[in-house]
């Protein structure tokens, strides 16, 4: 078995530059059985809402409340911000293939012949818009007229860490002028259940939420030159990686936010929860009613910015770290305002 | 803020209609389809019963995904081809980018699922590619295989996958942030409930009778696009990398540019804005006018709306030299490659304008009103060439383009 070994990426490689202003961030975070959030206050095309699944009503709700809180709202944003963001797995849910399935078998078994006339049937083309990964993007950068140069990756928290590294450059290298950076994930459905409960190291459907969260980063001098609010600066970053089999093996995941206090508690847990039957799904102006059962890890790729979203206000400072199950190690120094 | 050039040294393929890049690209000039019957599986009554099916050597190692066997494959000979006098690229940070196509989903899997008593396999090979096969595992195990420090990157842009992963790698490499990288793309949704969800959207072509001739992208009587599978890559360093060892440079990649159109679901922007931005942020990138442009590789998909909008977007690119700059569809013989296409294409522009040529688009017999400029039809022409453009228009408005650049001596 190979022993990792250590990337030579350092910390001077991974930030580059000065640090960045983070000059908006939101969170949605949705509990299990909890209405679906709705996008529909922040579509500029209607029509487009029934194409839309939880991924995407996720992302737009979440983009919607970031862009709000850098007061970039009520305005099409064009070609001067970019979208980096994170997807998790495919979502899809057993209501949408049961009848596919059905029309599919015959004595027990796979039947194409079943499948290409009484499956296709039964196919609701709507479906596959509504699980494809590039979907959620496009949703965002259609309700919020984004029109500059974008990453679309998948499938984990720790990839949120190269979308920032994308991010990052092109603010770096002037291409761009704000970028839109976050993760979504719907994960209470089959397939998302299934991948969890399969691999090594499985998480239970309970640790799972749906969730999308986003920060914008502008460079200092754009962000003072629009007088932008301020929730906090990108002050450092780094990213490691440890090659390996993904068919062999598999790594223990860990992931920590460690907030000084401000007066408050720094880490939203389930003692903070004011009302237990509040189920609803909440976005960026309130604390969600996080359960003690949801782990970081169980926000997929919103984990970061989700946190760093609930940090503001309670912490001057928010040290992310983690060991994601597909070998990358990342960290993060966030000044939060 | 570009520290480097970067370089094309190392190219390989694998598609419906050669596994080398040679084959591939004679295939391409001689205007030779890919596309035929469905053998992969049994497509009973499906609409569409054809498809371009890559071309799998016999000796290499099979996947239940598909597209994991061409990633590794096409690696693999990039590799090789980069490989000179013994000395491949190395050193510094080194990591894999790459568009890949959908999770695979398996049918069969689900029925068994639901079966009373079913257990999950015991080994954990076999539970991951059980009902549903994560897109990213290819890219770990290729990164393994080939001893990279950094994270792979993979892309999940829909058709511009493959385009976004060259063109990230390419800004990773002249900003410095890696020595070298594998940048490509792998797809391969030819099976069961791939070819049944592009059915239901009607978007492929049902000329199942003339399979080689479904494929006509820019003609009148185009009914969708032909799907495809396969995988390219490509060896990107610095330059100063590859001449200080020796490598010989394929091509030169000069610029990059993606944006959204922010208008349709499946639908491109009537005007082509969103392919306008691409190309001319590419464009910009690399530094060079419209008028420095000799080729047009084209997205060119055989579908109803692509077509005229891309023609579109290239006229107001390129004004008066449009009529004069030929544009050819590398989808014409091969098909969709989806999530690989963006990467086989550019694989196909460097090949041909190493040879000074640009390959045909066929099948175009009549020529869409909407659609009149020179797309090299049916078959190839000598063309010399400095610099080309490679598009990847995507499902939901995700653009991307590149330029290429063949190097001159004096370069």
């Amino acid at each position: 078995m190979d022993t990792s070994l250590r990337s030579p990426f350092d910390d001077s490689l991974a930030t580059s530059g000065e640090p960045l202003a983070v000059t908006g961030l939101g969170h949605v975070i949705c509990p299990a059985d909890a209405p679906p959030c709705d996008p529909t206050p922040y579509l500029r095309q209607r029509k487009l809402r029934k194409f839309m699944g939880a991924q995407d009503d996720l992302a737009v709700v979440a983009a919607g409340a970031t862009l709000a809180s850098a007061e970039l709202s009520g305005r099409p944003l064009g070609e001067r911000v970019g979208l980096y963001i994170v997807v998790g797995y495919i979502p899809f849910e057993e209501k949408h293939l049961s009848g596919i399935v059905t029309a599919s078998t015959e004595n027990g078994s796979f039947s194409m012949a079943r499948f290409s006339v009484d499956g296709l049937e039964a196919t609701n083309p709507i479906h596959a818009f509504r699980c494809l990964p590039n979907m959620p993007a496009f949703h965002v950068s259609v309700s919020f007229d984004i029109q500059g140069p974008y990453l679309v990756t998948y499938p984990g928290p720790a990839q949120l860490y190269l979308a920032l590294e994308s991010a990052a450059l092109a603010l770096e290298t002037g291409t761009i002028d704000c970028a839109l950076v976050g993760g979504v994930a719907h994960q209470q459905n089959l397939l998302v259940q299934h991948h969890y409960g399969r691999i090594a190291h499985p998480m239970a459907p309970a640790r799972l939420a749906d969730a999308a969260a986003f920060f914008v980063l502008e460079r200092e001098e754009t962000a003072a030159a629009r007088r932008a609010p301020r929730h906090g600066r990108l002050l450092s970053w780094s990213v490691d990686y440890r090659r390996h089999d993904p068919f062999h093996e598999a790594f223990s995941p860990c992931e920590t936010f460690e907030m000084p206090r401000r007066g408050a508690t720094a880490c939203p847990s389930a003692d903070d929860s004011q009302n237990d039957s509040q189920n609803d799904c909440t976005s960026f102006n309130a604390p969600p009613p996080l359960s003690a059962s949801i782990v970081p890890e169980g926000l997929g790729p919103a984990s970061l910015p989700a946190y760093l979203s609930m940090a503001v206000g309670r912490t001057p400072l928010l040290e992310h770290s983690l060991c994601s199950r597909d070998g990358i190690t990342a960290s993060s120094r966030w000044e939060v305002a | 803020m570009k520290k480097h050039r970067v370089v094309v040294t190392g190219m390989g393929v694998i598609t419906p209609i050669g596994a080398t890049v040679a084959v591939f690209r004679d295939r391409l000039l001689a205007g030779i389809s890919g596309v035929g019957p469905i053998t992969l599986f049994d497509p009973a009554s499906l609409p569409t019963r054809i498809a371009a099916e890559a071309e799998m050597p016999r000796d290499v190692p099979t996947h239940r995904d598909r597209k994991v066997a061409f990633l590794l494959f096409a690696a693999e000979q990039a590799l090789k081809d980069a490989t000179t006098n013994d000395t491949r690229p190395g050193g510094g940070a080194a990591g894999i980018s790459v568009g890949m196509g959908l999770e695979l989903f398996s049918m069969p899997d689900m029925i068994s699922y639901r079966q009373p008593g079913f257990q999950l396999p015991e080994s954990l090979a076999d539970r991951l590619t059980f009902l549903q096969t994560p897109a990213d595992l290819g890219a770990h195990l290729l990164s393994k295989i080939h001893g990279m420090h950094a994270p792979p990157i993979v892309h999940v842009s829909a058709c511009a996958a493959g385009t976004d992963a060259i063109g990230t790698a390419y800004r990773l490499v002249a900003t410095g942030r890696r020595r070298w990288m594998l940048a490509g793309g792998s797809d391969s949704m030819i099976n069961p409930m791939g070819m049944a969800g592009f059915c239901k959207l009607g978007a492929m072509s049902r000329r199942n009778d003339e399979p080689t001739r479904a494929s006509r992208p820019f003609d009148r009587h185009r009914d969708g696009f032909v799907i495809g599978e396969g995988a390219g890559m490509l060896v990107l360093e610095t330059r100063e990398d590859a001449l200080a060892r020796g490598a010989a440079i394929h091509a030169e990649i000069v610029g990059y540019g993606n944006s959204f159109d922010a208008h349709g679901i499946s639908e491109p922007h009537p005007e082509g804005r969103g392919a306008f931005q691409a190309m001319s942020r590419a464009l910009a990138d690399a530094g060079i006018e419209p008028a420095d442009l000799d080729c047009v590789n084209a997205h060119g998909t055989s579908t109803p709306k692509n077509d005229p909008v891309e023609t579109l977007a290239i006229k107001r690119l390129l004004g008066e030299r449009a009529a004069k700059t030929p544009i050819c569809s590398t989808k014409s013989m091969i098909g969709h490659l989806i999530a690989a296409a963006g990467a086989v294409e550019a694989i196909a522009a460097i090949a041909c304008m190493q040879v000074g040529q640009v390959h045909p688009t066929i099948n175009l017999e009549e020529p869409d009103p909407a659609c009149d400029l020179d797309y090299v039809p049916g078959r190839s022409r000598l063309h010399p060439q400095r610099y080309a453009l490679s598009n990847s228009f995507g499902f939901g408005g995700q653009n991307a383009s590149l330029v290429l650049h063949l190097p001159s001596p004096v370069d």
